[in-house]
């Protein structure tokens, strides 16, 4: 704890120095987890901060293969890792890469599919992966090779065909350390980019006692290792032991960590390596073990170690394996902004700044959250790629302004006659009106959870600032409504240019009521009222807050003559005023994520499991995130065995054919762009299958996809397991049948804010019904059960109570 | 008096018998001695030495041992072990200090993952974490250790210790440290770790006596956790010694033998551990001893409280200690406050919060003056640029008048309205700003300051400038639900010509007015009556230089006041005369105003009318009293009642609103719910108020059969238990208005009966009907006046007769 404490002072220190993308980092364990199948392993994210976990990927519990190793860059924003997926058409081990937030999974660094990629480890730079792998040759020995990190330049380092190598791990950027095992003879070697190997060990000494060594784990200053060991005496291996290492050269000393390691297997040829890893510090590590020898859990202990069991942060339930601490940088923000010429102007996190507009006279640019599409007005609203590509009128009204993008990236909102309206983004339908006030000032501000907007409307002259929920159905037709709004700030002076953070519990705004204009946060419900309280410094004239896309902490906005930007970091107990360098001078801005530079699609369904005698809906989200646009791209997903396609709708229509590749049944195929189905665009795919009645219960069905352009092949990200049984109410979190108290108070929570849980319920607007059907179930002790009959009949699911 | 008898009315409302021979002896010394004694928790008031009994957990867990308690720093929670008769593990409990609250804590904080046969719980000084002593599930088999629960964030398990042997008798030392007994065959050790489980220090060494080990007691840290006491037995050639008694200091890491005159029947190595607890004064000195022994000649254990090195420490028993053991203390402490006032310049609003941090609330371009709290401390009302309230968090700030010169607010006892002086003459607005303002007083040519509130809102305190200086008015008024009225003239209560009389306001019980008058020549403190009778000055040992604001406390049964003198604010105890500055110290520019801390988002006590449920009657009512922190009111909340086998809700109301259902849940029997919310679904509005529930008996109730109801309240993923009464015995009630229960009415029974009469207030929740009050204050009387009275019941309720 007090380790923790010091820490996080760390960081205050290490702010003050660093103003932009030192914000805020985010601290992650990522590790392996394997389902309870036995045969497929998955990557999992640990909120050190939260406890929440993260499913990264989403191999599905029928697709054969264990995760083998796991790797990353310095910043974080890349997994690497090794295992097979046959659902994917690896067979062998394959190297793939996914980004930290889960998107973009991709195996284009091992493009053979008769090799088998067994270990895999990234430079902290980035810009070198190294691997091991077999060859058709000898495909016993596994060598180790490097490339480049687009895959190119593919160089091996290790030449000894009787070797075995293993677990690389980079000391630098230009020296690597790995396993070799030659028979029982196991070392750590080191290994230059050109091919100077130094043996760390010198384990043949111990010959014919050769000691078993795991995994090395590099410390977080690249000085040390840890590992686990077995020594061998004449009466075979001890448990596996902690060891640290360094330095990491041939003069390098081993230390005994720990030897008080629990093994429920009594024979140590039996026992699984406990994959120890440091956390932010080398004070403190990280380690798998068992108790019970049932599953394998994740602990974390301080060194030196008292009790090797101090703190166990899994519970159960899945087999836990490669633990790997990683701190990730946040988020590169990009910034459109109105300059003070006129123009829109985007600049990237390196400070460079791209003209998007060719006149002047613009007015509130903004952009989306991925960072793929930029709004703004002139004459009418327009959209355009943040390459200045792809520019879209949505709006030909002159007097239309601040215009907004729905989070969800279907629908640009904006002020047209003092109300807000909406347009789809593709322009398939007319903009529909969603205020009826007469009132709307403008800074329409949509909330991260797609469920409510804010808005400044004029109250007798004075600006306040309103909340109304707005709901969009992706049924046919995609359609947008907006409630009742409700005043926030009715109060005195003006309250104005909301902005919500990126969880949506947060709204920051402008507000006059101490005669001056300063900034200040409420929650959602307008609830907490309070002024940012700056230690010192407190800004001067600001305006145009903006949260970081990336963050709930981080605020932007402009503040002195003329405007420049500036954040601050509203978590600390010292909030101050820092301008971001280098300076920025603009009219307003908007922050929205540096894009990432692939299209990719993810699986959402609402209940994963499924009456094979109800028609099955499910969705993929395109999102086109590759700047320029490609021309074309194809959405491949596969269905499990004799399942049917019925029925497609892209954006809420039926596109001329079910799929490009006319097939309903195992790979389906849809052709986006030029002479395809739809525009490549970010959409939404509606599909829905017909399950085979004789689906057996219990059973578990994978799904699997990609899309593919010509330069990359992304795999689909999301769910992608169905289990064959009754569904449980989505509220019902611990799935025993019964409400409890907390789970009511969420509903209520979920219901007021009109929010889903998974994707439930699908129609919101049938919210009141399934609250008061959730309240019965909760008053009733026996609980609640699935309602076959009508769910058959309905074509969806209900329950009812026992 | 009238405060002791409050104490006991509690007491007796809870189900728990005040001893008859209660009053045997007072001590000088003050707070509370816990102790365990038939499998229940007891519990002696030092001041007067009464014992009463706590809990029945025969009934309310089922038949089995009691271990090992241990109190929480703010005394409002007791963990404890127990293992049923029935079960061969033991769990960890934990109740709430007045018996309430009955919680299973290896069910509610999930220990039973990784941990079985849980004990020695202790909960940290701040209460965010646990600490236990328990077996590990699976892994090498090394005994009991170390566990330590984290009770906010994470909620994470950790496990500070992998030692051989036993954990055992655990306690915290401060927020970060623990101290536990550890034993490994006859070696036993006093142990110290840091919370992180790093700095694992044996603080006794007591492996350098090898093979002639000390035996060592339960440790038990004094309130200050500056040292801890516990017992030992030396051990030499011809065996052990007599348990003695030893301090052991934290900061020199020293012990002292303490008490060694204890006299034991038994042979050493067949004692048992005199478990001593050290108890304070009121200024939390260390100044004697409660221990279980037999005194000489004697064969039967109890308690005994002593002075250090006592030559006799059997002079003084704790009553009804018979057979008594694990002893624990808390003193008796202040209730904590916070204060809000203004400093700097421009003057701006600060608050020194309950944990004595300051904060500053407001950072404007202009002045503020005159902050004041409501009766909950969770709004402030100031002036400065208008008049405004924020939360006492400094947030949501809202200006109610947009007057520049504005000043004194005072907010209504209802927490609605904000009254406040412009341009000479009383306003009023609500708070929600639902009206506009409304015009109080009409006399703009007299000056008008420092308004303050009545308790019942009936009258407006405030300084009026008079021609014969300032002098203080009360000004009668009315307050509806969305009307505030002025019901006659204003009444000079002080007139006191060529005299100051200034800053009034009232006691929380609305029976006083403290205010300042310079009537003796300077500035003093005085109080008088509501109705300006009874003007006398509070005399102190040191009359306090120049005070100002002087201000009762907010919290019932308080006898401190507050206010400024030397320039810096002080509080007074009434009962002790102390009088201390606030520290660190506190300069107010102006006014200052305290208030209460309330810690719990949404707070229920359970008011059982009765001490005896007489099962013959046709139903029963009892009542939970519900408060929601209006600092942090949650959306929803669910409030679960546990009730006794054959208990029945046949109506419900809240706020005399009847109910229908009757519950949420839709049963009535057993475990019931109600879901409150600003939603849908809530089955009464979501607001401060009373849930009174009429309960029938099925089944044939069985006179001396007890019952145990609990229950508890949901909220943001919180659980609160229940508080206040959990026990009641099936019976013949006494008359509520007797509360030491022994069938007669006493002189101060009577004027306190009288007292609750005149304020129209209920003792325990009786009389059900208050407007039954005259009829049974007659009746008390009467009972009063023959010497005693007899249970006659009527037809439906509970009745007496006089002797």
């Amino acid at each position: 704890m007090r380790k923790r404490v010091k820490f996080l002072g760390l960081t205050v220190l290490l702010m003050a120095a660093f103003v932009e993308n030192s914000w805020s980092q985010h601290q992650y364990i990522v590790y392996s987890s394997i389902g309870q199948s036995g045969i497929s392993s998955n990557l999992v994210k640990y909120d050190t901060t939260t406890g929440e976990t993260f499913l990264l990927t989403g191999f599905a519990e029928t697709d054969t293969g264990i995760i083998q190793s796991i790797s990353f860059d310095a910043s974080g924003g890349f997994v690497y890792f090794t295992r097979e997926s046959p659902f994917n058409g690896r067979e062998k081990s394959a190297i793939w890469r996914v980004s930290i937030d889960g998107g973009g999974l991709t195996d284009f660094l091992s493009p053979d599919t008769s090799i088998s990629y067994t270990y895999v480890a990234v430079s902290p730079d980035g810009n070198t992966v190294c691997y091991t792998a077999n060859d058709d040759g000898n495909p016993d020995a596994y060598h180790l090779y490097i490339c480049n990190a687009d895959g190119s330049n593919i160089r091996r380092l290790t030449s000894d065909p009787t070797w075995v190598c293993s677990y690389p791990v980079f000391v630098n950027n230009t020296t690597v350390l790995f396993k070799m095992k030659q028979g029982f003879l196991e070392d750590y070697y080191t290994v230059t980019l050109t091919g100077n190997l130094v043996n760390l060990t010198h384990n043949e000494g111990f010959s014919p006692y050769f000691p078993r060594l795991g995994r090395p784990m590099i410390s977080p200053n690249r000085d040390t290792i840890i590992y686990a060991k077995q020594v061998q005496q004449p009466t075979g291996y001890t448990d596996w032991a902690l060891y640290q290492f360094s330095p990491l050269d041939d003069t390098g000393t081993e230390i005994l960590l720990t030897d008080s390691l629990y093994f429920v297997e009594t024979d140590p040829l039996n026992q699984e390596e406990p994959y120890p890893a440091y956390a932010d510090n080398t004070d403190t590590i990280l380690f798998c073990g068992s108790v019970t020898g049932n599953v394998y859990d994740l602990y974390s202990v301080n060194i030196p170690i008292i009790n090797p069991y101090f703190l166990m942060l899994t519970h159960g339930g899945f087999h836990i394996s490669l633990p790997f601490y990683l701190t990730v940088a946040p988020h590169p923000q990009n910034f459109v902004y109105l300059g003070q010429d006129g123009f829109v102007y985007l600049r990237d996190a390196s400070g460079t700044s791209i003209r998007l507009t060719s006149v002047s006279g613009n007015l509130h640019p903004v952009i989306n959250r991925r960072g793929s599409m930029v709004a703004f007005a002139r004459n009418g609203i327009y959209t355009v790629r943040p390459d200045g590509t792809n520019l879209v009128q949505i709006e030909s009204d002159s007097d239309a302004d601040y215009p907004e993008f729905s989070p969800d990236e279907l629908f640009v909102l904006y002020k047209k006659n003092n109300d807000i309206y909406a347009r789809v983004i593709d322009c398939s339908a007319e903009p529909v009106r969603l205020t009826y006030t007469s009132a709307v000032y403008g800074d329409i501000r949509f909330s991260p959870t797609n469920s409510e907007i804010t808005f400044t409307a004029l109250v007798n002259s004075k600006k306040h600032i309103f909340r109304c929920p707005v709901q969009i159905s992706i049924q046919n037709p995609i359609t947008i409504t907006a409630g009742a709004p409700v005043d926030l700030t009715p109060l005195s002076g003006d309250n104005y240019q909301s902005c919500w953070s990126s969880d949506g519990k947060t709204i920051a705004f402008i507000s006059t009521r101490n005669q001056i204009p300063e900034l200040w946060l409420m929650d959602r419900d307008g609830a907490n009222q309070r002024r940012v309280p700056f230690s010192s410094g407190a800004p001067v004239n600001p305006s145009n807050p903006c949260f970081s896309s990336d963050s709930s902490n981080i605020l932007f906005y402009l503040s002195k003559t003329p405007k420049q930007l500036y954040s601050a970091d509203i978590s600390q107990p010292q909030i101050l005023s820092l301008q971001v360098t280098p300076a920025l001078n603009a009219e307003n801005f908007f922050a929205g994520n540096k894009p990432n530079d692939y299209i990719e699609c993810e699986r959402f369904f609402s209940i994963k499991e499924r009456d094979p005698k109800v028609p099955f809906t499910y969705f993929l989200t395109m999102h086109v995130d590759k700047i320029p646009v490609p021309n074309n791209a194809v959405v491949t997903e596969i269905l499990p065995d004799d399942w049917v396609l019925t029925d497609v709708k892209i954006n809420g229509r039926t596109p001329a054919q079910l799929t490009s590749n006319g097939e309903t049944e195992g790979i389906l195929k849809w052709l986006f762009g030029t002479s395809g189905l739809a525009p490549l665009q970010d959409s939404i795919i509606q599909i829905t299958v017909d399950i085979p009645d004789i689906e057996l219960y219990g059973t578990m069905k994978g799904l699997a996809g990609w899309c593919e352009t010509v330069q990359a092949k992304t795999y689909t990200r999301g769910l992608s397991n169905i289990i064959i049984a009754d569904p449980f109410i989505s509220v019902d979190t611990n799935r025993d049948w019964q409400i409890s108290d907390e789970e009511l108070l969420f509903t209520i929570s979920l219901w007021a804010q009109t929010g889903k849980i998974s994707g439930w319920p699908d129609d919101i607007s049938q919210w009141d019904w399934w609250l008061l059907s959730v309240i019965s179930f909760w008053a009733n002790p026996a609980g609640y059960t699935y309602d076959s009959a009508t769910s058959q009949i309905l074509g969806t699911y209900v329950w009812e109570k026992i | 008096m009238r405060r002791k008898l409050i104490k006991s009315a509690i007491f007796v409302c809870a189900g728990f018998f005040l001893s008859q021979c209660a009053l045997l002896q007072a001590f000088q010394y003050s707070g509370y001695v816990f102790f365990i004694k038939d499998n229940n928790f007891w519990v002696n008031d030092l001041s007067t030495n009464t014992s009463s009994q706590l809990t029945h957990l025969e009934v309310s867990i089922g038949a089995g041992v009691l271990s090992n308690p241990s109190i929480s720093q703010d005394g409002t929670k007791i963990v404890f072990s127990y293992k049923e008769n029935a079960s061969s593990e033991t769990y960890l409990y934990s109740i709430g200090y007045d018996g309430s609250g009955l919680e299973n804590l290896v069910s509610t904080l999930n220990l039973s993952l990784q941990t079985k046969n849980q004990s020695y719980g202790s909960f940290s000084p701040d209460m965010t974490k646990l600490a236990f002593s328990a077996e590990p599930i699976g892994g090498p088999a090394t005994g009991r250790q170390l566990w330590l629960k984290e009770l906010t964030g994470l909620k994470r398990l950790f496990q500070l210790t992998f030692m051989n042997g036993d954990c055992n008798d655990i306690q915290f030392v401060d927020d970060s440290h623990i101290i536990f007994k550890h034993k490994l065959g006859y070696l036993e050790d006093f142990y110290l770790i840091s919370t992180d489980g790093s700095d694992l220090t044996n603080l006794t060494n007591n492996d350098n006596f090898e093979p002639y080990f000390p035996r060592l007691g339960r440790p038990v840290v004094n309130y200050a956790r500056s040292s801890f006491s516990y017992a030992k037995q030396t051990q030499d050639q011809t065996g052990y010694s007599n348990w003695e008694i030893y301090q052991f200091d934290i900061q020199t890491m020293s012990e002292n033998q303490i008490l060694t005159n204890m006299y034991f029947p038994e042979d050493p190595a067949n004692q048992d551990d005199p478990q001593p607890v050290i108890i304070t004064d009121s200024t939390f000195i260390d100044t004697a001893i409660v221990f279980v022994g037999k005194k000489p000649f004697s064969t039967v254990g109890s308690l005994y409280i002593t002075t250090f090195q006592s030559q006799n420490p059997y002079e003084m028993e704790i009553s009804e200690s018979t057979n008594a053991s694990f002893p624990i203390f808390y003193p008796s402490v202040a209730k904590p406050i916070k204060i809000v006032y203004t400093s700097g310049f421009p003057e701006q609003l600060y608050l020194r919060d309950f944990s004595n941090k300051t904060i500053q609330l407001t950072s404007t371009i202009n002045r503020h003056y005159d902050p004041v709290f409501d009766l909950s401390g969770s709004i402030i009302a100031y002036a400065g640029n208008g008049i405004w309230t924020m939360k006492s968090d400094g947030t949501d700030a809202v200006q109610l008048d947009t007057e520049f010169t504005a000043r004194y607010p005072a907010i209504s006892p209802d927490g609605k309205w904000v009254a406040y002086v412009k341009f000479n003459d009383i306003y009023a607005r609500r708070i929600d700003l639902s009206n506009s303002p409304v015009r109080l007083t009409y006399s703009p040519t007299i000056g008008k300051l420092e308004l303050s509130f009545a308790p019942s809102g009936s009258s407006i305190l405030y300084t009026g400038s008079t021609q014969s200086g300032h002098q203080i008015f009360s000004l009668p008024v009315a307050i509806n639900e969305n009307t505030i009225e002025v019901r006659g003239e204003a009444i000079n209560l002080t007139q006191n010509p060529g005299y100051e009389n200034y800053q009034p306001s009232y006691s929380i019980d609305g029976e006083k007015i403290i205010f300042i008058s310079t009537r003796t020549g300077a500035p003093a403190i005085f109080t008088m009556s509501p109705d300006g009778s009874a003007q006398q000055q509070i005399i102190f040992q040191t009359q306090p230089p120049g005070p100002s604001y002087p201000q009762f406390s907010s919290w019932d049964d308080d006898e401190r006041i507050s206010f400024i003198s030397g320039g810096f604010v002080n509080i007074a105890n009434l009962e002790t005369g102390v009088i201390e500055q606030v520290s660190p110290g506190i300069s107010p520019a102006g006014k200052f105003s305290w208030g209460k801390h309330i810690k719990s988002d949404v707070f229920i006590t359970r008011q059982l009318t009765y001490d005896r449920v007489d099962g013959n009657l046709p139903y029963y009512i009892y009542y939970l009293n519900i408060s929601i922190n209006p600092l942090n009111i949650p959306d929803s909340f669910i409030i679960t009642e546990n009730l006794p086998p054959n208990w029945r809700i046949t109506e419900a109301w809240f706020n005399d609103v009847a109910l229908s259902p009757l519950t949420s849940s839709g049963n009535t029997t057993e475990t019931v719910k109600w879901i409150v919310s600003n939603n849908i679904g809530s089955i009464f509005p979501l607001t401060d108020g009373t849930l009174k529930l009429k309960i029938k008996f099925d089944g044939v109730p069985t006179s001396g059969e007890w019952n145990f109801v609990n229950g508890s309240v949901m909220y943001n993923s919180v659980k609160n238990m229940t508080s206040g009464d959990s026990y009641i015995v099936y019976g013949k009630p006494n008359c509520p208005a007797d509360t030491d229960g022994n069938s007669e009415i006493s002189d101060s029974e009577l004027l306190y009966t009288i007292e609750m009469w005149a304020s129209n207030s209920r003792i325990c929740g009786w009389p059900i009907n208050l407007s039954d009050w005259d009829f049974w204050l007659l009746k008390i009387i009467d009972f009063w006046a023959k010497g005693g009275y007899v249970y006659v019941p009527t037809a439906s309720e509970p009745s007496w007769n006089s002797i």
